[in-house]
């Protein structure tokens, strides 16, 4: 005897077709069955899962220059975020949500530091989760991506060349801004002349009228702090000295900034590798300073959230 | 002729670090260089990850230009952090250099390699110098596809042709080198249609870098995936036998199966001002109807030197008083026959005996049998041109080959040629010499030549490059 079985009208499926997909990032729509936008390249499983879970994730960008650590930052964050139970606990949306986690992990437990992120936006890792704190209620989704330090100074040089960092920084709830603490030590100024870029750009974007870069909330983050301790005991007097570019321009363009220092290689050294030449090596693994910034971010963002809240039952 | 040229990598300067435009050359304009940056390749953007991993690339500028660049790994990267450097050679190519090559960048890359001009630099200065650009290329290489031909067979060489001819980007499923099976291709095609093809030879896939041909290795089982997420089609002729519906990819069947390429070639010498790949259609189907009608000419001893590209800019078509037109049998398309490459030299075109050999040959000569001798219409106009240039093939490739007499002749008789004939005329010898001689050089860095005979080739090749007989050109 033939066994029943639901078979899809073609007509259905070509119907599905007719219905756009707004990008989550950049807003344009696209075919249902399209893995990446055909516009910013922004990976199409964001907009899907907003949709399905009909909760709008906020977004988080990590900026700053090539080869000061958001790879590495972020994918520690997530693999600590994704074993504290306790006080701040982070639940990956997505299997690509993992992928950024495994490669930092993979390369760090091999005494490796992850390879360069790739300047064309496809390439680039996403992470949707939830957070959850135990003083909050209701969890909070956000979206990171992990962008390539190339692609955004090209884009701060020369606006809408990547429409994906363009839309992403217009609509991010708050930014984690990476300067390299090493370099600063070192005496260049590159650190400081390349974040004032970055800040300026986004507080050039024209944004929501109610909701101005200014009043978001920066976290200005010192990495590889542990090549000088300085910048632990004090951020903000760290920065004042050695960045002060950058802290005037924060102290006049961002209402909520704040300074921090992280460290993730406990030491550095450098493998030569026969035909590669030298390669930068961590000699153990000690993250410092990983969670605050983004746990501080997290805080002036659900402030924010209770404040639009309070004022909407007051119209 | 220059050309303007970039360099694209990762290189930490104190200008910053990671992958960007790291140096170029003055002429290159600013939308050209923004659109080099955004094309650019980065880390790990060559699909295939060892060391002697290289692509050949070609897109276009805002400009009209056209950027030919090779990408290659070039060590390690600068950050320290394990991966190859990716480094990236662009050339900038004007419409009028591309056609001086029948269109065809590879061999415009061939004559820079020639001349040692794609190289990697290690710390580039800011501002590059631009690069002399020297020689021509045939308007089809036919010792190119009859390789490429052997390597896949006629008929999988014309479904080829017919599945890159198709609208949209197309990824291009290969089992050997893609180089040369995508110099075979644009070989197959007019030459003025094949500005319309972008393609990369090796780089991944990207929405930032649209190429209309992406080369993709068979090994890499991703296909599908390329399919969905880049909206490429699919051409695997080795593993689709689709029937040959495209009239051009059926004339290119009938040709390569007769061994009737060099015929094929003579066609391609009548410009088509205009001609778009759109019209392949159409003009395929008259050409193979020729093909059929006419039997296979008789073969003839190969000429030492190829015809040459006489690929011009698309003019008005109005037809001057006195303006000489070849008509097919079907009396629909006209063509100029100064524009072809067996036509006089321009610089002879106003003499008398220049007029009288060009009626005698358009008298003669039809769609239907347009295999005349170049050398037979310089030889009704300047016979002394042409045993001078005999004279120095002959000794050219007696020098090459070894004898010793020969070579210190030619240390004469090259300036001398020169002077006589002018550079117009020996442009086209000299850069199959190099050719030549290159290709001597190369067997013997293959291990499989004679260490005297790439010696005495590099003594060719760096007698005809010499500056003095530059100088003496000039003079």
């Amino acid at each position: 005897m033939p066994r029943s079985s639901t078979v899809q009208l073609d007509s259905y499926r070509l119907a599905q077709y007719t219905a756009s997909i707004g990008c989550y990032i950049c807003g344009e729509g696209n075919t249902y069955d399209t893995e990446l936008c055909r516009t910013c390249s922004a990976p199409m499983a964001l907009a899907h899962q907003a949709n399905a879970q009909k909760v709008r994730p906020q977004m988080i960008a990590a900026i700053g220059p090539s080869g000061v650590g958001k790879t590495v930052y972020l994918g520690m964050l997530l693999d600590m975020l994704s074993r504290r139970p306790t006080q701040m606990q982070m639940l990956a949306r997505g299997a690509f949500s993992i992928t950024l986690q495994q490669a930092v992990v993979g390369a760090l437990s091999k005494c490796e530091f992850p390879h360069k992120t790739p300047s064309e936006p496809d390439r680039w890792n996403w992470v949707h989760c939830q957070i959850r704190r135990a003083q909050d209620k209701q969890p909070v989704e956000l979206v990171m991506p992990d962008l390539a330090g190339e692609s955004l100074l090209y884009e701060v040089d020369h606006p809408h060349s990547y429409p994906v960092i363009h839309s992403l920084l217009k609509r991010a709830s708050g930014v984690l801004v990476l300067i390299d603490a090493a370099e600063l030590n070192s005496g260049s100024r590159d650190q400081d002349f390349f974040t004032m870029k970055l800040l300026s750009y986004l507080s050039e974007l024209d944004c929501d009228e109610l909701e101005p870069w200014r009043q978001r909330p920066v976290a200005l983050v010192f990495t590889k702090s542990d090549e000088c301790e300085e910048s632990f005991v004090d951020c903000a007097g760290y920065a004042q000295a050695h960045a002060s570019g950058l802290w005037q321009h924060c102290l006049e363009r961002f209402e909520r900034h704040r300074y921090f220092a992280s460290g993730v290689a406990g030491g550095c050294a450098y493998r030569e590798i026969p035909g590669y030449g030298r390669v930068r090596v961590p000699l153990r693994i000690e993250p410092r300073g990983i969670v605050e910034p983004f746990a501080w971010l997290v805080e002036q963002l659900q402030a924010a959230t209770k404040k639009q809240a309070k004022v909407k039952v007051r119209r | 002729m220059n050309i303007e040229q970039a360099i694209f990598g990762s290189i930490r300067t104190a200008g910053g670090s990671g992958y960007r435009l790291l140096a170029r050359s003055a002429g290159i304009l600013e939308a050209d260089a923004q659109e080099l940056s955004v094309w650019g390749p980065s880390h790990d953007a060559l699909g295939d990850s060892g060391d002697g991993a290289v692509s050949v690339n070609l897109f276009p500028l805002p400009s009209g230009a056209a950027c030919l660049s090779r990408t290659l790994a070039a060590g390690a990267e600068c950050s320290g952090r394990g991966g190859q450097h990716v480094y990236t050679q662009c050339f900038v190519l004007e419409r009028a250099a591309l056609a001086r090559f029948a269109h065809n960048p590879f061999a415009v890359l061939k004559a820079l390699t020639a001349q040692g001009s794609v190289n990697v630099c290690e710390t580039p200065a800011e501002t590059l110098p631009r690069i002399p650009l020297v020689g021509r290329a045939a308007v089809l290489d036919v010792e190119a596809v009859t390789q490429v031909q052997r390597l896949l067979g006629a008929e999988s060489l014309a479904a080829l042709v017919q599945g890159v001819l198709a609208d949209g980007p197309v990824g291009v499923v290969l089992r050997h080198d893609p180089r040369p099976i995508l110099a075979a291709l644009l070989n197959c095609l007019p030459a003025e249609c094949r500005g319309e093809f972008s393609f990369t030879t090796g780089l991944r896939c990207s929405p930032q870098r649209p190429f209309r041909w992406c080369a993709l290795s068979a090994a890499s089982n991703d296909g599908r995936r390329l399919e969905r997420v880049y909206g490429l089609r699919l051409v695997d002729v080795e593993a689709d036998n689709s029937p040959l519906t495209h009239p051009w990819a059926r004339l290119l069947c009938h040709v390569l199966q007769s061994g009737r390429l060099a015929e094929l070639r003579q066609h391609f010498t009548v410009a088509h001002p205009g001609l778009t790949a759109a019209d392949l259609s159409e003009l395929g189907g008259d050409l193979l109807a020729l093909f059929e009608r006419t039997p296979a000419a008789r073969p003839r001893s190969a000429p030492p030197v190829a015809p040459l590209a006489h690929v011009v800019e698309p003019q008005p078509q109005a037809v001057r008083p006195g303006e000489l037109r070849l008509v097919n049998r079907d009396g629909d398309r006209t063509h100029d026959a100064r524009r072809r490459a067996d036509g006089v030299h321009v610089k002879f075109a106003h003499t008398q005996a220049a007029q009288q050999a060009l009626q005698a040959a358009a008298a003669r000569v039809r769609l239907s049998d347009l295999a005349t001798d170049p050398a037979d219409v310089l030889g009704a106009v300047r016979p002394e041109a042409q045993a001078r240039l005999e004279l120095l093939d002959d000794t050219v490739f007696e020098a090459i080959a070894g004898k010793a007499e020969a070579l210190d002749r030619l240390q004469s008789l090259w300036p001398q040629v020169l002077r006589e004939l002018g550079p117009e005329l020996v442009e086209e010898s000299q850069l199959q010499y190099l050719r030549h001689a290159l290709h001597v050089w190369r067997n013997y860095t293959d291990g499989e030549g004679d260490a005297a005979q790439a010696s005495r080739a590099l003594e060719v090749l760096c007698l005809l490059m010499d500056d003095r007989v530059d100088q003496a050109r000039r003079a």
